[in-house]
């Protein structure tokens, strides 16, 4: 049972008092031109996902606290949250990712 | 054997025997139907061997008579089911189960009795049942393995008997947090425990046992010059003064989960069922969040293997030595010490001094020097050094001991010349395995030590740390030192100031030798096999077994552990792991550390089936929700259908009618009259902003934006895969205020639904989003009389045909209530579904009810419901939906936009994938024998061969339609639109029902009925 | 005129014998909530609202501000509610919606979407340590304090009313009421009274 802190309201909580949304920084193609998607391209989006070893990001929602989602940075083999950071900021780049940022 | 008492005299060590007992009171206990008596302080354990009871089980598979070994949760043979009846649990190590008046305790694993065991025959063929035999046995012939093999496998298998009633006991679970949370209330733990409240820590401490002090009473030595006993006393009573500490006694940390989670359990009320009838739960689980943990579980003493090691009355030494001192009790009178370590020699001491005689003391080594040596050589008693026991000289149907063969220890591996020395208890100690289970359960790594032989906590990415024994610290002044550190550092990790360390309390000890591991005593004979050098005494597995193992090639310790099932019972291998990996090691001609242990899970000792569920039974199994109306229903005779957490009525029968009869009767009551139906479980959602209608034209497939104010639309929400998920219906309240209809099942996930797309994908539009499902209750009154009920209630609004159209929205008021009345219709009759604030939905219902009886009213449930949208070709979430059908598939493309240039779901529709013609498509079906109802989910075939066609579809939806007086049906049917007509079949075990391919809509096919 | 009356959410059900119990729970649902948004940057739309309200609303997490007997408790960076006495509610909705008007906002009357259940009592962090898993002793946990927790499988919000002794206001979506009802009698049973963080008797050693 992870802990988790919401960087919107900054609570900390247990995972059972958050919601998992699975892979951030998806990038959804029809929002931007949606009639130039290819099926090849909707594809990717709807169904291909990382499933790193290591560093991952992703969306996570405060259901008991403030109902926002945001992101976070969380390791898969030891389960240690590295950062979360509100939707509105940038993605961390994880190749050179170092703690102190973000 | 001598036939002398086992409970010792009160005079008995310095008038120290049996500390914990209170010897002034006797409380009497049942063993196997027997009547035996104890003294309160005693355990089931300490009785039983003041009692002169040596066998307490069967082993598992060979059925040897077995007897108690350990002295705590180490212990593999002595389980028994304790209690009566509904009550009774078994498999309770009767070294945890603290004796009171009238305690009930069997014997379990024999049959029957524990002294005539027909089991025992197994062990004449244990040549039949080695290692692995589960896997090369009971394979053949297959026709055996359900009327033969399985009930005979089922009724060998197991330990103790479950219990058959249902338990009237109560458990509860508790979440708590604090700053430090110690594992362990040894010395150790009660060091680090006082360092960290100290520091200002909130702390919780913890221990298995209903006593705090481990093993340290039994050490000798001083702490801060007073007795050590003494010092703990007083240490803990600080503790428990203390508001910021929790002291639990009888709570076993059983995990340690990620982020410092741990669960403890709490045998609140298994010592005292007087507890229980006061109301308290019989067991606790307490889920902890700990910033800093501090493990101080100490270490567990190694039996060492040697033939015939699990005979009755072979025990570890610190057992006996405890046995002595806390409960005055002795399991033999002629003793023999086998030992690789010098703290078994404090067991010597003991015994002298409680007047037992030490017959010999075998020591492996080739010598051993220090106090507690000396201390034991003055009283006389004879040391053979460099030598093993080769072989017991078992009593009849080996329930106990006579005596062992004692031989030297030669580097062949061959016994050489043989002594006998009689005796009826063996101490043995093969050193000590640090309890490092917590510390392995999340990321912890363990370093082997030569030292110990045996392994100690490594690295570990977790904020905990390991003081003491757990350590492989084993000395009491360092165990001080480091507890009284770490308890500090915790304390300053976790609150993140803490003042300066403080001092340790001095401590005296005797100082301990060397030890040297052996993991395997030669015996005479064909037992220098090792099939009777016993590792896992509760699984029955031995040397040899772990050798065959290796030699048929299972060479990773997580196979060996498998294949002979070693380290899989309930002791979990607490004496058996290491010294199997000694066995594995020599096999395999590797060191130990390059064999490596099994994984290391929770729980470390068994937690009941009641700590797990706590609270969650009975009504609170679940979240059950009650509508507004919910109080008239239950009044009214409804019968439920679980809908969600919700219990809806199905139907409301009346005096003598079945569920068919009331269905068919409030079907014909809604067609022909008036109906009443409590809808208050759908989702209400208000979305309002200058954006709220662009938002959900992205989040629909048609178009809400055009929508206009006092108006209402049906519509249909697909996720992005193209699928559809839920439906209702959107009403449009004000310019910027929409309200959002879902069913029941799908409230709280569209709401979620939305927020998810709003905040992430679309966050720039101006909207906000309201959930209300329950501020209203709401009802239908559906029937051709809908309009003159309502129109008899005292109201604002205007009902007539003209003022109030199908799918109008108006607001007013009924009878004084403020309401929201939706002119829309499941049912396809003339229908208005009224909602009003939910405090005032029970009162506005039963003056609908009143005002309804003079046009014949009456309640309907959810399968009349059913039945009627059914009838009138409506789709179902649930039904004709299951995560893998489309709009276009029901037949739904005209609420499905061309328009917009971008929605959720829309790009998907337009996939190969999703626009194939040969898709499973939304029709209805007429069986061709009207009165036959197809079953829910039956697969249709074209063609009448069941056994070689492949299923083109299935049944959706299907009822007895009182309406038609005949069974209608929907099914999803590849091609179905273009089929119209044709018939295909329906396998039903070995029928085969033919069916027509119809249009849905069976009934008003114009819909007429709803627009009077 | 109206002949509709109101019914609470627990009238339903027999209330437990109060010295069952180890603290008092009564139900205060009869009263106004309204549910109000306004987004996160919008100094200016709080500004009116709080001129209405005699106080502004509170922008820290979980806080809560009051005056009279009209309290706004924060349930999100854009979202709170208001508490008033049931008859202020129609006066007090349109004061704001007035205020309002101009601004991107949500008002919308939730006063019997949930049930609020008044515990009271020495025992009630104890208690309440069965039923939510929240830290029921940390220091934040004072009078103001406002926090969405679980209680025990359900959504729930609590409120520190007061402490010494502790009175907390907990809560619930109405359907659940009956539930939380039936899982807090059953966690204050007198006859399972925990003491937590309290000087206690030691074990022997």
């Amino acid at each position: 049972m992870l802990v988790l802190h919401c960087p919107v309201c900054g609570i900390e909580g247990e995972e059972a008092d958050f919601h998992c949304g699975g892979e951030a920084h998806l990038v959804r193609p029809q929002s931007h031109d949606p009639e130039n998607v290819s099926d090849e391209v909707l594809r990717d989006y709807l169904y291909l996902r990382q499933n790193p070893r290591g560093l991952h990001c992703e969306m996570w929602q405060c259901t008991r606290g403030c109902g926002k989602w945001f992101n976070a940075v969380r390791d898969t083999v030891t389960m240690e949250f590295k950062a979360f950071y509100r939707m509105d900021q940038k993605a961390p780049d994880l190749a050179n990712f170092d703690e102190g940022q973000s | 054997m001598s036939g002398l008492p086992h409970r010792l005299p009160e005079a008995a060590l310095g008038g120290r025997a049996g500390r914990l007992i209170d010897r002034s009171q006797t409380l009497s206990f049942t063993f196997d139907g027997k009547t035996l008596t104890g003294h309160p302080g005693d355990t089931l354990a300490s009785a039983l061997l003041a009692n002169g009871v040596r066998v307490v089980g069967r082993s598992f598979k060979y059925h040897r008579p077995r007897g108690l070994i350990g002295i705590g949760s180490e212990e593999p043979n002595g389980l028994f089911a304790i209690g009566d009846g509904a009550r009774m649990e078994p498999n309770i190590r009767a070294t945890q189960a603290e004796l009171y008046d009238g305690l009930t305790a069997q014997s379990q694993n024999r049959w029957p009795s524990l002294d005539f065991d027909v089991g025992a025959l197994n062990a004449r063929f244990s040549r039949l049942f080695p290692a692995g035999f589960y896997y090369k046995t009971f394979m053949w012939p297959r026709v055996f393995w359900k009327h033969i093999y399985e009930p005979f496998i089922r009724r060998a298998a197991g330990l103790g008997p479950p219990p058959q009633d249902a338990d009237p006991d109560s458990y509860e679970q508790v979440h708590v947090h604090c700053d430090v949370l110690v594992v362990g209330g040894g010395v150790a733990g009660i060091a680090a425990a006082k360092a960290a409240m100290d520091a200002g820590a909130r702390v919780i401490i913890a221990d298995e046992s209903a006593r705090f002090g481990g093993i340290t009473d039994l050490e000798g030595g001083t702490i801060d010059d007073i007795d050590p006993v003494e010092w703990m006393r007083a240490t803990v009573a600080e503790l428990a003064a203390n508001e910021r500490v929790q002291v639990l006694k009888r709570t076993t940390v059983s995990g340690h989960y990620d982020h410092n989670y741990a669960v403890m359990m709490e045998r609140v009320a298994d010592h005292n069922p007087a507890l229980i009838a006061a109301g308290a739960p019989r067991h606790r689980l307490w889920k902890v969040r700990a910033g800093e943990v501090v493990l101080a579980s100490g270490a567990i003493e190694r039996p060492l293997a040697f033939a015939d090691n699990d005979t009755p009355g072979i025990m570890l030494s610190s057992a006996v030595r405890g046995y002595v001192a806390r409960y005055g009790v002795t399991p033999g009178h002629d003793a023999v010490i086998i030992t690789n370590n010098d703290d078994a020699y404090r067991t010597a001491q003991t015994l002298f001094e409680a007047g037992v005689n030490v017959a010999r003391i075998i020591d492996t080594r080739p010598d051993a020097q220090g106090t507690l040596v000396d201390r034991v050589k003055a009283f006389g008693t004879r040391l053979t050094f460099s030598s093993g026991i080769a072989g017991v000289v078992r009593e009849a149907g080996g329930k106990g001991l006579r005596a062992i063969k004692v031989a030297p220890l030669r580097r062949s591996g061959r016994v050489g010349d043989v002594e006998t020395i009689p005796c009826d208890l063996v101490c043995m100690s093969g050193g000590w395995n640090p309890a490092v289970h917590l510390f392995c359960h999340v990321t912890g790594k363990l370093d082997f030590s030569e030292d110990l032989a045996s392994f100690v906590p490594g690295t570990t990415n977790e904020r905990l740390r390991v003081v003491g024994a757990a350590n492989g610290t084993f000395d009491l002044p360092s165990i001080l030192k480091e507890a009284t550190a770490g308890g500090h550092a915790a304390a300053k990790a976790a609150i993140g100031k803490a003042g300066r360390a403080p001092k340790a309390p001095t401590a005296r000890a005797d100082s301990e030798g060397p030890m040297e591991p052996v993991w395997f005593m030669p015996a005479e004979g064909a037992k220098n096999e090792g099939n009777k050098h016993f590792l896992d005494f509760q699984n029955d597995v031995t040397a040899a077994d772990v050798e065959l193992a290796v030699r048929e090639g299972y060479r990773s310790v997580e196979h060996v552990k498998r294949y002979t099932t070693l380290g899989m019972a309930t002791d979990q291998g607490k004496t058996s792991n290491i010294n199997a990996l000694g066995i594995v090691a020599d096999a395999l001609e590797i060191s130990i550390p390059q064999v490596g242990t099994t994984r290391f899970r929770p729980p470390y000792t068994p937690i009941s089936f009641g700590a797990f569920v706590g609270q969650k039974r009975g009504a609170l199994f679940q979240p059950i929700r009650r509508t507004p109306i919910q109080s008239w229903h239950e009044v009214n005779g409804a019968d439920y259908e679980p809908v969600g957490q919700w219990r809806r009525p199905y139907c409301f029968p009346r005096a003598s009618e079945t569920r068919e009869q009331a269905v068919i009767r409030e079907v014909l009551a809604v067609r022909t009259k008036v109906g009443l139906l409590d809808a208050s479980t759908l989702g209400k959602i208000e979305v309002s902003g200058p954006d709220a209608g662009k938002f959900l034209d992205l989040m629909y497939t048609n178009v809400m934006s055009s929508l206009k104010v006092g108006r209402c639309r049906y519509g249909l929400l697909m996720n992005d895969q193209g699928f559809l998920f839920d439906d209702g219906v959107v009403a449009r309240l004000d310019d910027d205020r929409f309200l959002v209809h879902t069913t029941s099942g799908n409230a709280d996930h569209t709401a979620a639904w939305f927020e998810l797309w709003h905040q992430t994908e679309w966050p720039k539009l101006n909207l906000f989003i309201t959930p209300v499902t329950e501020q209203w209750a709401q009802f239908a009154i559906a029937g051709p009389k809908a309009r003159q009920v309502l129109q008899s209630l005292d109201s604002d609004l205007d009902f007539s045909a003209d003022a109030f159209k199908f799918m109008d929205y108006q607001a007013g008021h009924l009878n004084g209530a403020p309401v929201r009345v939706f002119r829309i219709s499941f049912s396809g009759e003339l229908s208005y579904e009224v909602a009003t604030p939910a405090g005032r939905g029970l009162a506005l219902w039963q003056a609908v009810i009143d005002a309804g009886t003079v046009h014949g009213l009456e309640p309907y449930g959810t399968e009349a419901l059913h039945v009627m949208r059914a009838e009138k070709g409506f789709i179902m979430i649930g039904d004709e939906t299951d995560g893998t059908v489309t709009p276009l598939d029901l037949g739904l493309s005209w609420a499905v936009s061309k328009k917009k240039a971008d929605y959720v779901g829309k790009r998907a529709l337009q996939t190969p994938a999703l626009q194939r013609p040969d898709r499973r498509q939304f029709v209805g079906i007429e069986t061709d024998d009207p009165t036959f109802v197809l079953p829910d989910g039956v697969q249709a075939i074209d063609g009448t061969d069941a056994s070689a066609a492949e299923p083109i579809g299935y049944v959706s939806s299907t009822y007895y339609s009182p309406t038609l007086d005949r069974s209608i049906a929907f099914a999803l049917i590849e091609r179905g639109s273009e089929r119209m007509g044709e018939t295909v079949h329906f396998p039903i075990d070995d029928r085969l029902v033919a069916g027509k391919i119809v249009d849905p809509v069976f009934y008003d096919k114009e819909g007429e009925r709803q627009n009077v | 005129m109206s002949d509709i009356a109101w019914t609470g959410p627990l009238a339903h059900r027999d209330p437990a014998a109060s010295d069952a119990l180890d603290i008092e729970i009564a139900d205060r649902s009869d009263i106004s909530v309204l549910d109000l948004r306004i987004g996160s940057k919008d100094t200016k739309a709080r500004a009116a609202a709080s001129k209405v309200l005699g106080f502004d609303l509170p922008t820290d997490p979980r806080s809560s501000a009051s005056a009279s007997d009209v309290a706004a408790y924060w349930f999100s960076i854009d979202q709170w509610l208001i508490i008033a006495p049931r008859e202020g509610l129609v006066a007090l909705e349109q004061a704001l919606a007035e205020a309002l008007g101009s601004h991107r906002h949500a008002l919308t009357d939730v006063s019997d979407m949930r049930a609020i259940l008044r515990v009271q009592g020495e025992s009630c962090r104890a208690v309440l340590s069965k039923c939510i898993p929240i830290d029921m002793y940390a220091d934040e946990i004072a009078p103001g304090y406002v926090r969405r927790v679980t209680l025990g499988e359900i959504a729930a919000a609590m409120i520190c009313v007061a402490d010494d002794p502790d009175v907390f206001d907990l809560l619930v979506f109405r359907s659940y009421a009956d539930y939380a009802m039936t899982w807090l009698e059953e966690a204050a049973d007198a006859g399972r009274s925990l003491s937590l963080f309290r000087p206690d008797t030691p074990p022997a050693v």
